[in-house]
């Protein structure tokens, strides 16, 4: 009798299981077939330049959708971020975790949490009503006057609606993430490991470096590459400060060229899309990002997992 | 049966150790005359508002191999890690007194920590090696760190430190493998390696065959015999017959204090405090 | 732990409380009026719209009205999938939208915007700036790229032009701002209007784009020598500097809402029908020597036949959502100044009422052609007054009211010395959105015949016998809201109270944990 019972709640806890399971994957099929079907008009009225297109004219008679600049934007952006970010967060981590005494790591801990879960369109408000303009006169402005002349990098007049404000806002928002997670994964290296750097007469920046980090690298990674995803998919923090621009204007060729990403070329023109082909090409745009975070994700794991090879640590 | 190892004899006699814990005969510069390595002098430490040492007095003779044993509890381990100021790594500890490496107070104004463990190398309780090295990475680290790059010079240490731990021979043809994919008795092997890579003139063990079989355990014991010829040793262990095996003197600890410290044989067989002696004889502890 | 779990579940009830009172408030609302009209569009006209929205409820207490302002090319796509009862768009249906429509629509313009030039120059005062549209469209091509070009020069000699960059700025996102903007700068410069045309959207040659009339707004204000287009209605809400524009006549007009009207005025005699294309509709660069040029309606959509929608589903909604149109373009209208919007000229207001004389549902039509005759009888006046102001209530009827009385958050109470068909006006400083007509214990059937901003007219029959009536409403009884906003207050300082007093074991609060 108990038996048989206690079978009877492992097959329906199969089920649920397998039911649960089966849904994500309902869910990205229907997903998938969605955004297939349509992207389907763009196709066929662009074919496969739409990829390397750089035209985005939505008026009705006129129209043509190419997705390159945005794609740029996307990656050149989240790049900024990931180079200003990724340091910094790492530091952070490395401050709160093995620098800090408890009774300065633990409040900052806690901030740093705070900030983590802050709306992104917090950030963009502070970001379009004073943040750019800090960066406009402290940042921007000087880095033209000095280079503007020389190199190609910073050779436009900044008005702090760009790729490069639009990159930092972005690292401001990723670096409580990154560095929140990346704290948790230093906190979980035991602290063997540290006294066995500390007892070969490493000082703490070489415990960090040559003990802590390979130790953590596959962790750090990951924090890295949820940090990217959010960059990558940040959609109205991005759409406040990039400038938004369309078409070949929207190829970033300096640092204080305005852009635009995927998501937020999205979310800025689905309400207002008319015409078949532009909420078709909105809809392809959609499926060009989700192609593009898929290849970071996988990307990064293949890199884990390489990593990972050279970690066993079972026995540890 | 207690199998009692033969150590080189203290100069001091064990009337002297007797009643050392609070009144010191010796000042340190008389210990270091008279070769003793290591001397310690008033030491307290404590974590937070608990003392963990009680003013702590002893010397440990160049070349042998001194054991702390006691109860959980009674200091030792920290005691052992105030030799080398890693203790001062744990948050809330604190350290006041001397400790003399040779005539230097390790502790004085001035002195850098990270030099000092690089004089005084440290074996743990658990096997940490850097899993992310390979087994020659591992040796090498110690002198990486120190800005050694002399590729023949290191792999001639490597060499030379992982004879020394009695592990050369197992390891040889895969010094590339990460140094966490041999066994446990190996990778402590492996620690002491990389400690001994340093040229250390003290080492310090903290209970380093603890987490080990009795197997792995006996090669450890085996290769301190052979490393003190080279080394001073201070090992922490919570088995008396490891103690009374391996080392030349013992020191007693009870609740942060030195209750006795004298040669081996002596305070196995004849202790001078009933402490000591119910101990021993297994009554408490 | 155990205090944990107590402070846990009072901590979601009072969650639970607090997030129903607005369903149960919502609840009675639904309950008190039988329909609901819901639109989606455009998101120009909605402080209007949400305007009518509160105000129709004192002229229809029964008809709520739902308008979601998701965009003109939301509202199209939702008119056409037949998800909401109107459309609104800034934007006439163009001949493909209007080929995808299940039925045919009309157009029906129920506001006007204007669309004003507005810029950051330090030392050119506000509306200090004269600029025409050929001028503007270079400025948009990126083709004038310095304030002290020698053509804005030309216009404006005694201003002291920077020789700065000019920054322009647009619209991020799709917007009928953008679609009046940009057929203003292809009607007055062919150069736009090959190389970019009109739309919703368009690709920008050039300058800095933001998202919605604030994001142009504070991208303006924060960067100098900037230069953008926003609604009127904003720039007039927010004190922008804005430019005086050469209108067809060659004058320079100050965006303003009469300047603004004057154009709608000056287009008003070449209006299609409701029901005709509109497509080709613009209001941009009208005659007249007072137009301002850039200027556009607002459109509502309607189908003709209300039935193509199955959301309408009985005659009763039909008439319901005609009336509401046809009240918020002509009464509705007066709202508009307040909020900064162009009421519409009359001429647009006739040409709407028989676009809604059109409209029918299962082909007959919705609007009576014949008004209720008024009651026979000779009008009376009676007053009350109440804590020092007077209420006059006046009707007709074959008999008279004799007296007032009113019963303080319950109802109004009126004797009359006869019986029979009686239509009464009521100040709605006295009473408003009246709900119920009762004689004794009986609800008589009353009809609403009109209402005004001051006063509500109804009819309905005393009955044999009875010559007490009691009038309630919704505004004598004590609101709703505020009954609602009470619990919800006290709610939550009871929850947090509780959570406080429980020794902060959820870390509701901070302090102790750290």
């Amino acid at each position: 009798m108990f038996l048989g019972k206690k079978r009877k709640g492992d097959r329906i806890f199969r089920w649920v299981v397998i039911g649960a399971s089966g849904y994500t994957l309902l869910m990205l099929v229907l997903v998938a077939f969605s955004v297939i079907e349509g992207a389907i008009p763009v196709f066929s009225l662009e074919g496969l330049s739409f990829f390397i297109g750089t035209d985005w004219n939505p008026v009705e008679g006129r129209e043509s959708y190419g997705a390159l600049p945005y794609v740029i934007g996307t990656l050149v952006t989240a790049g900024i971020a990931m180079v200003i970010g990724v340091p910094i967060s790492l530091g952070i981590a490395v401050f709160i975790s093995e620098i800090a005494p408890p009774k300065v790591g633990t409040p900052v801990a806690y901030v740093i949490e705070v900030l983590a879960a802050i709306p992104s369109i917090i950030y963009g408000l502070w970001a379009l009503l004073v943040f750019r303009i800090w960066l406009l006169d402290l940042i921007e402005r000087p880095l033209y006057q000095a280079f503007g002349g020389t190199l190609p990098f910073f050779a436009k007049a900044p008005f702090g609606l760009d790729v490069f404000t639009a990159g930092i806002v972005l690292a401001v928002m990723i670096i409580p993430i990154i560095s929140s997670i990346s704290r948790e994964i230093l906190k979980a290296i035991p602290n063997s490991q540290r006294e066995a750097a500390y007892s070969l007469g490493a000082t703490r920046w070489e415990t960090v470096r040559k003990v802590l980090f390979p130790y953590a690298k596959a962790g750090l990674l990951g924090a890295t590459v949820i940090g990217l995803g959010r960059a990558v998919g940040e959609t109205i923090l991005v759409t406040m400060v990039i400038g938004n621009a369309l078409g070949i204007a929207a190829i970033p060729t300096t640092l204080f060229s305005q852009s635009n990403t995927i998501s937020s070329v999205i979310a800025s023109q689905f309400n207002e899309a008319v015409t078949p082909f532009h909420s078709s090409a909105l809809i392809a745009l959609g499926a060009v990002l989700f192609v593009l975070t898929m290849g970071i994700n996988i990307g990064a794991q293949l890199l884990v997992s390489r990593m990972v090879k050279v970690v066993p640590g079972g026995r540890e | 049966m207690i199998n009692y190892q033969k150590g080189s004899i203290a100069a001091v006699t064990s009337e002297e150790y007797a009643n050392s814990s609070v009144d010191y005969k010796l000042s340190s510069a008389q210990a270091y005359a008279r070769g003793y390595k290591v001397s310690i002098r008033n030491l307290n430490s404590w974590f937070g508002v608990k003392q963990a040492l009680k003013n702590i007095n002893f010397d440990v003779k160049e070349n042998t191999i001194t054991s702390m044993i006691g109860p959980s509890g009674c200091g030792k381990t920290t005691l052992i890690r105030c030799l080398n100021r890693m203790n001062e790594m744990t948050p809330g500890a604190a350290v006041k007194g001397s400790v003399y490496l040779d005539d230097v107070d390790i502790y004085a104004n001035g002195i850098d920590p990270v030099t000092i463990k690089r004089r005084i190398g440290m074996v743990f309780q658990k096997p940490n090696p850097f899993p992310t090295m390979s087994i020659y990475d591992n040796v090498a680290a110690g002198l990486k760190l120190n800005g050694i790059r002399d590729k023949k010079l290191i792999n001639e240490i490597v060499e030379e430190s992982l004879r020394g731990a009695a592990l050369w021979d197992e390891v040889k043809g895969e010094l590339g493998k990460p140094g966490s994919s041999i066994s446990g008795g190996q990778q402590q092997r492996l620690c002491i390696a990389r400690a001994l890579a340093m040229q250390p003139e003290v080492l310090l063990m903290d209970e380093p065959t603890s987490a080990l079989d009795p197997i792995a355990s006996a090669k450890i014991e085996e290769l301190l015999n052979d490393l003190k010829k080279d080394l001073t040793i201070i090992i922490v262990t919570h088995n008396m017959q490891q103690a009374a095996r391996v080392s030349d003197y013992t020191a007693f600890m009870y609740l942060g204090e030195m209750v006795e410290y004298g040669p081996t044989k002596q305070i196995f067989e004849n202790p001078q405090k009933e402490l000591t002696e119910r101990y021993i004889s297994g009554k408490f502890g | 732990m155990h205090t944990d779990k107590r402070t846990l579940a009072w901590l979601v009830a009072g969650i639970l409380l607090v997030s129903i009172t607005p369903l149960t408030m919502s609840a009675k609302a639904f309950a008190q009026s039988g329909i609901t009209l819901n639109g989606a569009g455009a998101t120009f006209p909605f402080p209007l719209i949400d305007e009518w929205r509160v105000r129709y409820q004192d002229v229809q207490p029964d008809v709520a009205l739902n308008y979601q302002s998701i965009g003109s090319g939301g509202g199209i796509r939702q008119f056409t999938e037949k998800t909401v009862d109107f459309g609104a768009t800034d934007a006439p249906l163009n001949a493909n939208q209007t080929s995808s429509l299940p039925g045919q629509a009309v157009h029906i313009p129920e506001t006007i915007g204007s669309v004003v030039a507005a810029y950051n120059v330090i030392g050119i005062p506000d509306k200090g700036l004269k600029l025409t549209g050929p001028i503007l469209a270079d400025i948009f091509l990126g083709k004038i790229t310095k304030w002290d070009d020698p053509k804005i020069e030309e216009l404006n000699p005694d201003l002291p032009l920077p020789a700065q960059d000019i920054v322009v700025v647009h619209r991020a996102e799709g917007s009928g701002t953008t679609f009046v903007w940009t057929s203003y700068l292809s009607k007055v410069s062919t150069e736009w209007e090959v190389q970019v045309g009109r739309g919703t959207s368009v690709q920008w040659p050039t300058g800095l784009g933001a998202q919605g009339n604030e994001g142009v707004a504070t991208t303006i204000r924060d960067t100098q020598y900037a230069i953008g287009y926003v609604e009127l209605a904003y720039a007039l809400t927010t004190g922008m500097d804005f430019a005086f524009i050469e209108n067809l006549a060659g004058q320079f007009i100050e965006p303003t809402l009469d300047s603004t009207r004057a154009a709608v005025a000056a287009s008003a005699p070449t209006l299609p029908k409701g029901e005709e294309s509109w497509s080709n509709v613009s209001l941009v660069n009208a005659l007249g020597q007072e137009s301002y040029p850039i200027a556009s309606f607002s459109y509502l959509l309607l189908y003709k036949e209300l039935s193509t929608n199955p959301q309408i589903d009985s005659v009763e909604k039909a008439r319901a959502l005609v009336d509401f149109v046809s009240w918020a373009i002509t009464d509705g209208q007066e709202f508009a100044d307040d909020l900064s919007y162009v009421p519409l000229p009359e001429q647009v207001v006739t040409l709407n009422q028989e676009t809604l004389k059109g409209i029918t549902f299962n082909g007959q039509p919705v609007i009576e052609t014949t008004p209720p005759p008024p009651p026979e009888g000779e009008p009376f006046t009676v007053t009350t007054s109440l804590d020092g102001t007077s209420y006059t209530v006046t009707g007709t009827s074959t008999f008279t009211a004799t007296e007032v009385d009113i019963i303080p958050e319950q109802y109004v109470r009126i004797t009359f010395d006869g019986d029979g068909e009686v239509e009464l006006t009521l100040p709605k400083a006295m009473i408003d959105g009246i709900t119920t007509v009762k004689a004794g214990s009986e609800t008589l059937d009353h009809e609403m015949v009109s209402s005004s901003a001051s006063s509500t007219t109804i009819k309905f029959t005393v009955p044999e016998g009875s010559s007490v009536v009691d009038i309630q409403g919704a505004m004598i009884v004590p609101e709703f809201e505020f009954v609602a906003l009470l619990i919800l207050a006290t709610a939550i300082v009871g929850v947090i109270g509780f959570t406080r007093f429980r020794g902060n074991a959820m870390g509701v609060g901070f302090g102790k944990r750290m």
